[in-house]
């Protein structure tokens, strides 16, 4: 398999152990995990600031077009992105599966084991939850989770470095 | 455990399975089920006029308090049934009491040889009383409260708050009107929380469901403190029309119920006589519709609120595209008062409180399952559940049924006692497709059950010392027997076995009545005089189902 063409920002921290493919742009304060999966196969995948991707997450760019992934998005253990774009502070919950070809909008929510439909454009601050994948447009405000998503940020900055060896650029 | 497909084109199959039968609701043949239901109650009577029976099983609280733990439970489950041996005094007594069981095995085997499956459960959901010695089911057991809690604070409720409560937490555990999860409290601003208490805006805190991200904020409700969110909300709660309009209507009514000398609150008392165990509830509601004949002159109710045509609702409802622009038939049963169809006027709702049952036998009034009385504590006082106490038989090899050809079947008994048991197994013969049964060796012994075992890897041979039977396996604390089924017609295959059970039960100790220990080796000291063991029988009807029976292979003559 052919190295993966990795350029990182000197402010993002990506560690080793990873499973990386393909051309991938990491920006200023993101956070790739160990053991996470990020396949730019089809076209690079880029993310912006500030975007944390956990344990098991996959990121898969199939399509011929790039991956452009937003700021302060969280990927958490086990989630499957595979969509088409995707804006900016969305929250992809334990195990939540976005299909191919779907638009994903701002300060969306795809609760534990939901999923998208394949194929769907889902607006601005979507809900998917329960178990029968049901929605809702959430109106209150998320500067509270914003501000719990800088300061995770903050920590894993500051812990992961010490039990892991982070990636450089190639 | 096991699995068999099912052939194509077929619904779906028979799974094997063994269920133990009650005799509460042997369904039997007409004839023989009234027999069996003097044949449960005799025994007790007798035992209950026996006395030192009831008082061996007075449960030992002192030590349970610390039996948290699965395996401490089982242990003490299993020990507190060795306290009730049969302390009939005398060989006069004995002699009658052999008489008495001799009927009873007779009703016993009348009652439950057919192969119908209603009616019996597996073992995991049944009871075995060990002063009337029998298997109780769930419908021949009675459940008291014994404490209310919620759920999510693991607050005990006193009994008497629970009312006026209305059955809600009044603390601070709310759940989500959309999804009903647990909301949780927030701030607005996360650092206030820590050092600046006093410096609160007004509505500074709210609540969120970390599930749906639904927010309090979305329908205007904040609170100023992050305590006592319960009673703010009370006050919004009672304020609506329809609360106001059933007090109304209760008030209305507590006047008529005074002036005839009733207790007022209906509710209350009935709880008190469910909870007190006693029938009064039946005589309450009986006198109570007799004075209603008496006298019929409750003065006419006028509503304060009138209920406002639907029309508008209709409307509404019919411009409605998608489903999250109204509430759900589930969300509108949470919200009992309101039932709203716009989502933006579902309110929080207070988590429901929770009871912890104890379970009563119905022919001895003996206590067979007591939790502990506090929320936060998860062990049991008393555990009588026949997975403690009877042998668990379970299908450890099975071979598919195919109709006039011989099947292996293995079944696996496991002895959950602390002491050797004797199992014998008799295939009843009044099965309604009478197959061909032969059980290889129907009479066997099971070695004690250990802890030690539980930790140990790979097949144990039985205890040393223990005879040699013709079984066809002998592990740890169980033992597997050969069965050849013959299957005589097509459909599903349901043995009913009879099952009888001898295990050895130690004599409670006379004077002290102290609790007996778990049996060791080492118990053979000065008072073995005393603490001899005697033979208990325990004798039940079981079927076991071994799955759909194929019909003889085609092509073959």
């Amino acid at each position: 398999m052919s190295r993966p063409k990795l350029t990182i920002s000197t402010r993002a921290l990506v560690c080793q152990d990873n499973d990386l493919r393909g051309e991938i742009y990491v920006g200023a304060g993101t956070v790739l995990h160990p053991q996470c999966k990020v396949w730019a196969t089809g076209g690079p995948i880029m993310f912006g600031s500030g975007n944390i991707v956990e344990e098991n997450a996959s990121i898969i760019n199939r399509g011929p077009e790039a991956l452009i992934i937003g700021d302060n998005n969280v990927f958490e253990v086990g989630s499957v992105m595979e969509g088409m774009k995707i804006g900016s502070r969305n929250t992809l919950e334990v195990k939540s599966h976005v299909k191919a070809g779907t638009w994903l909008g701002d300060e969306c929510v795809i609760g534990t084991v939901c999923s998208t439909n394949e194929n769907e454009i889902l607006p601005d601050r979507t809900v998917i939850y329960g178990d029968k994948n049901e929605r809702h447009i959430f109106s209150g405000n998320r500067s509270n989770q914003m501000s719990v998503h800088t300061r995770h940020l903050e920590y894993l900055m500051q812990i992961l470095p010490k039990f892991n060896h982070a990636r450089s650029s190639s | 455990m096991l699995a068999i497909n099912a052939p194509p084109g077929q619904g779906p199959l028979k799974q094997p399975f063994v269920h133990y039968r009650c005799l509460c609701s042997s369904p039997g043949a007409a004839a023989a089920a009234p027999i069996a239901q003097t044949g449960t109650i005799d025994p007790a009577v007798q035992r209950s006029q026996g006395g030192p029976a009831d008082a061996a099983a007075v449960p030992r609280t002192d030590a349970s308090s610390a039996a948290d733990e699965l395996l401490s439970a089982t242990a003490l489950a299993a020990d507190t049934v060795m306290t009730s041996a049969s302390t009939a005094p005398g060989l006069q007594h004995d002699h009658q009491e052999m008489a008495q069981r001799q009927k009873t095995l007779a009703e016993i085997h009348a009652s439950g040889n057919n192969s119908d499956s209603h009616g019996s459960q597996s073992l995991s959901r049944l009871y075995f009383c060990d002063s009337c010695d029998e298997i109780r089911c769930p419908k021949c057991t009675q459940d008291e409260i014994v404490c209310y809690y919620c759920p999510n604070c693991l607050f005990d409720v006193p009994t008497a708050s629970v009312k006026s409560e209305k059955h809600k937490c009044s603390r601070n555990c709310f759940e989500c009107p959309i999804c009903q999860n647990t909301l949780s409290v927030v701030s607005e601003d996360p650092d206030a929380t820590m050092f600046q208490a006093g410096a609160s805006t007004s509505g500074q805190y709210h609540l969120s469901c970390n599930m749906c991200q639904w927010n309090s904020q979305e329908i205007g409700m904040t609170f100023e403190k992050p305590t006592g969110l319960a009673a703010q909300l009370l006050k919004t709660e009672d304020s609506l029309p329809d609360v106001k309009e059933f007090e109304r209507l209760k008030d209305h009514l507590e006047k008529y119920f005074r002036a005839h000398s009733l207790k007022p609150g209906l509710p209350s008392s009935l709880l008190t006589s469910i909870q007190s165990g006693t029938l009064q509830s039946l005589r309450y509601v009986s006198s109570s519709s007799h004075k209603a004949q008496q006298s019929d002159d409750i003065a006419h109710y006028t509503p304060a609120v009138q209920v406002m045509d639907d029309t508008e609702n209709l409307e509404k409802l019919m411009s409605v595209v998608s489903m999250s622009e109204t509430t759900s038939m589930g969300q509108r049963l949470k919200q009992l008062q309101s039932q709203t169809y716009t989502p933006q006027r579902l309110q929080p709702q207070r988590i429901h409180l929770r009871i912890k049952k104890s379970r009563r036998c119905r022919s001895c009034r003996h206590i067979l399952v007591k939790p502990e009385q506090k929320a936060q504590a998860t062990g049991f006082k008393i555990n009588l559940i026949a997975l403690n106490q009877l042998p668990n038989i379970t299908i450890a090899s099975i071979q598919p049924m195919i109709v006039q050809t011989i099947s292996r079947v293995i079944l696996r008994f496991t002895n959950p006692r602390h002491e050797e048991a004797r199992v014998s197994v008799q295939y009843g013969d009044g099965a309604a497709p009478n197959h061909a049964v032969l059980i290889h060796s129907p009479s066997f012994t099971i070695s004690p059950f250990n802890e030690v075992w539980e930790y140990e890897v790979g097949v144990i041979g039985a205890a040393p010392g223990t005879v040699h039977e013709d079984v066809y396996e002998k592990t740890a604390n169980s033992t597997s027997i050969a069965l050849d089924i013959t299957p005589i017609a097509a459909g599903e295959v349901k043995i009913p076995l009879l099952v009888t059970f001898t295990y050895k039960s130690r004599k409670p100790l006379s004077e002290t009545g102290s609790p007996t220990q778990l049996v060791v080796s080492s118990s053979n000291d000065n008072m073995a005089s005393e603490t001899e063991y005697i033979d208990k029988t325990v004798v039940f009807w079981t079927i076991i189902g071994f799955g759909e029976a194929l019909p003889t292979l085609t092509g073959k003559p």
